[in-house]
């Protein structure tokens, strides 16, 4: 368990505006908690703070050990045993990638990761004389992640570690990250959903230097009350179980809360649950299944909330057993439709992406 | 060839120089550790201080310094309570002279190479584990050490090529104060040329190989770690 | 700006040469510049020709005056390097002239009295002298200590001029030293030894008129320089 109580006030010196962040949440520590928030909402400084790299005011408690309270001196961050990755590599100029690494294995207490193993998952044992300056922005980062892994960290905190990386680093990085934080704790910014679904079941959504809300994603995207909101109706990610797949028409058969959904996919799946994402703007909504169309997929689902944003545009939220999803639709069909709370409907999908 | 003079002018003038750097290794780094990161009220003074000698006339430095020196004032009374000579026209006075007189000459390498240090180098080594002064001399110091071989290669230089300060404080005395600069001086003085040549140009070689590999290599290396 | 620095640069180089007409440049060892000084300003009173005085050790200004330093008269303190000037081509017909002999020192400044010829035998301290490679006063001081039969057995502070070496001693960082009687005299200093004529050879300071345009300006002020008056102003101030 994680406490934070913080506040932090600065004065933008470009702007001369002070600003106050103000920072309160109990975090269970289980696998990855992403921090998940607009850019300049504070996650940053949240994590700054955490750290020890920034001064604030309050109490941080880490398990037993308290970080910083105002009855005593707060721990500096080279005994917190964090281990950080930056949102750039930050590897030493001087120093080749084995020399890097080294820095690292010489002040860890104990040595749960070897050089080897992670140059090996990470891909760089080629790399381990070079100079970090040849290498690559996708290879400086999988280093970075390597050294912080290898101080053995008690906790490890990651600042939008793949924001700037090519897609193919992200592919190999991402189920590493996952997989790390089966033995060692993550707390992960990000402002990419995507990887906040694929990681987490658990996030803190930052706004406007607060803890906004803490919970499973899920559901934090179908709470309207938060600032979230906008950025949820846009599109929903759901979980679905995969069943077969036809390679002839490259087609994946899954399940939603026991309703067949296709989804397009050049390759098989490699896992059994995967994560699509639907744009709201993707869902056609009937009273009937709307037969002999293109259309594949037909889920039935119940209107559980509608909300008319200023352009009069309708976003309902339908809800399967399980999971939920926004359809936009506008005033007129809502009106024409007759739809209200409670109404059973059939949401019809024209295309899905798959997250992961 | 040299004389036996000549050579233990070379002599005296190396252990200077050398006991001067190592000195200055000491204290110049956090002097310039100092200027180039706090916001004090104080530090343009100090800086102006210690940058001082590059402009000041080194007779004038020379002048005071043997003033300081003499029994008249604190310092050398102060000085005298427990040596029996004065500091004036000792190794120990030219010591004390040199490293004020080299002062900027280290400090200013080091200082420009503590600006231009990215400070979240010092986060990422304090994530790693190193402490505050751990990092410094684990981390910060080997990503900085060309220009710390700069920074003493010129106040060695620097000290090796001073000249206005020891007539003034030396008093010419072999094995003690007659360095190489002013046994060069007494060789033209009594026109002893082939002498003077000798050392001349035994001086101006070292000076441009030092100066070459300081600009044509160590600073290039320093510019490529600190712009990476 | 740039017109400015132009203009003021061409103004800065002539304006020597204006001068040059109207004044003569001397070049005096630096014992003699207080003397000198006092002897020039008789001179501009007189033939109303100014003067301008130039002072540093014998060997920096022979040095100079080697590679064409414009001085039209050189005040020495010894003989040596006048008449290598002589050899050396750079004074002509002019014929070398001596306007002073000088004196040694011993000054104790801090001695309860003058000190007696047994102090300056007995006293084994560190003491300052002119280099006595090159400098008129050091050679004389060597000579004198050697005479005495101590030279070498005591620590030396050598000044590269004699006015270097009474600093030394003012600035009480040496205790005694062998330095310009005159010096003492013009100072009003007390407790110094008038070192007796014979412990060296003379230090004959000699003169010479340089090779320039100036020549006849420079021949009336050696002229003055060895008047009788001025010989005995200059016998005053503690030179024989």
């Amino acid at each position: 368990m994680l406490k934070l109580d913080i506040q932090k006030s600065f004065i933008n010196q470009q702007t001369g505006v002070s600003r106050e962040l103000y920072f309160k949440a109990n975090i269970d520590l289980s696998g990855v908690c992403v921090i998940f928030g607009d850019s300049g909402a504070g996650k940053t400084t949240l994590l700054r703070c955490l750290i020890g790299l920034e001064s604030c005011v309050g109490d941080i408690q880490f398990k037993q050990q308290i970080w910083q309270s105002e009855q005593q001196k707060s721990i500096p961050t080279e005994k917190r045993g964090i281990g950080v990755v930056f949102q750039e590599p930050r590897l030493f100029p001087h120093l080749n990638v084995q020399q890097n690494l080294q820095l690292a294995v010489n002040k860890a207490s104990s040595h749960a990761f070897t050089i080897e193993q992670l140059a090996n998952k990470l891909g760089f044992t080629e790399l381990l004389t070079h100079q970090t300056t040849q290498l690559s922005g996708g290879q400086k980062q999988r280093v970075a992640i390597a050294r912080a892994l290898l101080t053995d960290p008690q906790l490890l905190v990651m600042d939008e570690p793949l924001s700037s990386l090519d897609q193919g680093s992200k592919q190999l990085l991402l189920p590493f990250i996952k997989e790390v934080s089966q033995k060692i704790p993550i707390l992960y910014i990000t402002h990419s959903e995507q990887e906040l679904f694929y990681l987490s079941r658990n996030m803190l959504l930052v706004n406007d230097g607060q803890i906004e809300a803490s919970g499973e994603p899920q559901q934090l995207f179908l709470n309207s009350d938060l600032s979230l909101i906008k950025f949820a109706h846009q599109g929903l990610i759901l979980s679905v179980d995969v069943k077969s797949y036809d390679p002839e028409e490259a087609l994946i058969k899954a399940c939603l809360d026991s309703q067949n959904l296709y989804i397009s996919a050049e390759t098989p799946p490699l896992v059994e649950k995967i994560q699509v994402k639907i744009n709201s703007r993707d869902v056609i909504v009937a009273l009937q299944p709307i037969e002999e169309s293109s259309l594949l997929n037909c889920l039935s689902a119940k209107v559980v909330g509608f909300d008319i944003d200023s352009q009069k545009a309708v976003v309902l939220t339908l809800q399967f057993e399980t999971q939920s999803l926004y359809a936009y639709i506008t005033l007129r069909s809502f009106n024409k439709l007759q739809l209200a709370v409670g109404s059973e409907v059939f949401a019809h999908v024209k295309t899905m992406s798959i997250v992961n | 060839m040299l004389s036996a003079s000549d050579l233990q002018a070379i002599w005296l003038t190396l252990k200077l120089a050398g006991l001067t750097t190592l000195l200055l290794m000491v204290f110049a780094p956090p002097l310039a550790w100092w200027l180039a990161r706090s916001q004090a009220k104080v530090r343009p003074l100090i800086e102006s201080l210690v940058a001082l000698p590059l402009i000041l006339p080194p007779t004038v430095l020379g002048f005071y310094l043997l003033l300081a020196f003499s029994p008249n004032h604190f310092l050398g009374r102060w000085w005298l309570s427990f040596n029996e000579q004065s500091l004036a026209f000792s190794f120990s006075g030219l010591v004390i002279a040199s490293v004020i007189y080299s002062l900027p000459f280290v400090v200013q390498p080091l200082q420009s190479a503590f600006v231009h240090l990215d400070k979240r180098y010092l986060e990422v080594s304090a994530t790693l584990g190193y402490g505050k002064y751990e990092r410094l001399y684990k981390i910060i110091f080997p990503m900085l050490l060309p220009s710390f071989i700069i920074a003493a290669a010129l106040g060695f230089a620097h000290t090796i090529g001073e000249f206005g300060v020891v007539l003034m404080i030396g008093g010419n005395i072999p094995g003690e104060t007659q360095v190489l600069s002013i046994q060069l001086f007494d060789h033209v003085e009594s026109l002893q040329y082939n002498q003077a040549h000798q050392l001349s140009f035994m001086l101006l070689a070292f000076s441009v190989s030092l100066l070459v590999v300081i600009y044509g290599f160590l600073q290039k290396r320093q510019q490529r770690i600190l712009n990476a | 700006m740039f017109g400015f620095v132009i203009r003021l640069f061409c103004i800065l180089l002539i304006f020597p040469s204006i001068s040059s007409q109207a004044a003569i440049n001397i070049a005096v060892a630096s014992n003699f510049k207080v003397s000198a000084e006092e002897i020039a300003e008789k001179f501009t009173e007189k033939f109303d020709i100014d003067v301008n005085i130039s002072s540093a050790s014998t060997g920096t200004l022979y040095q100079q005056i080697l590679h064409g330093a414009p001085f039209d008269l050189f005040l020495s303190a010894d003989q040596t390097h006048v008449q290598l000037l002589q050899q050396a081509n750079k004074v002509g017909d002019n014929q070398r002239f001596v306007y002073a002999q000088g004196r040694l020192g011993f000054w104790m400044p801090l001695a309860e009295k003058a000190p007696s010829i047994d102090t300056l035998i007995s006293y084994a301290g560190r003491l300052a002298i002119a280099n006595p490679k090159f400098a008129p006063y050091g050679v004389a001081a060597q000579e004198a200590l050697t005479y005495l039969g101590k030279w070498g057995k005591q620590q030396y502070i050598q000044g590269s001029n004699i006015s270097q070496t009474y600093q030394f001693v003012e600035s009480k960082n040496v205790a005694a030293g062998m330095v310009a009687y005159a010096t003492l005299i013009q100072k009003n200093k007390k407790h110094f030894l008038l070192i007796p004529a014979e412990w060296h050879q003379p230090i004959i300071q000699s003169g010479v008129v340089l090779n320039t345009e100036q020549t006849e300006q420079a021949n009336l002020f050696r002229d003055f320089l060895l008047s009788e008056s001025i010989q005995q102003l200059i016998h005053s101030q503690g030179y024989n």
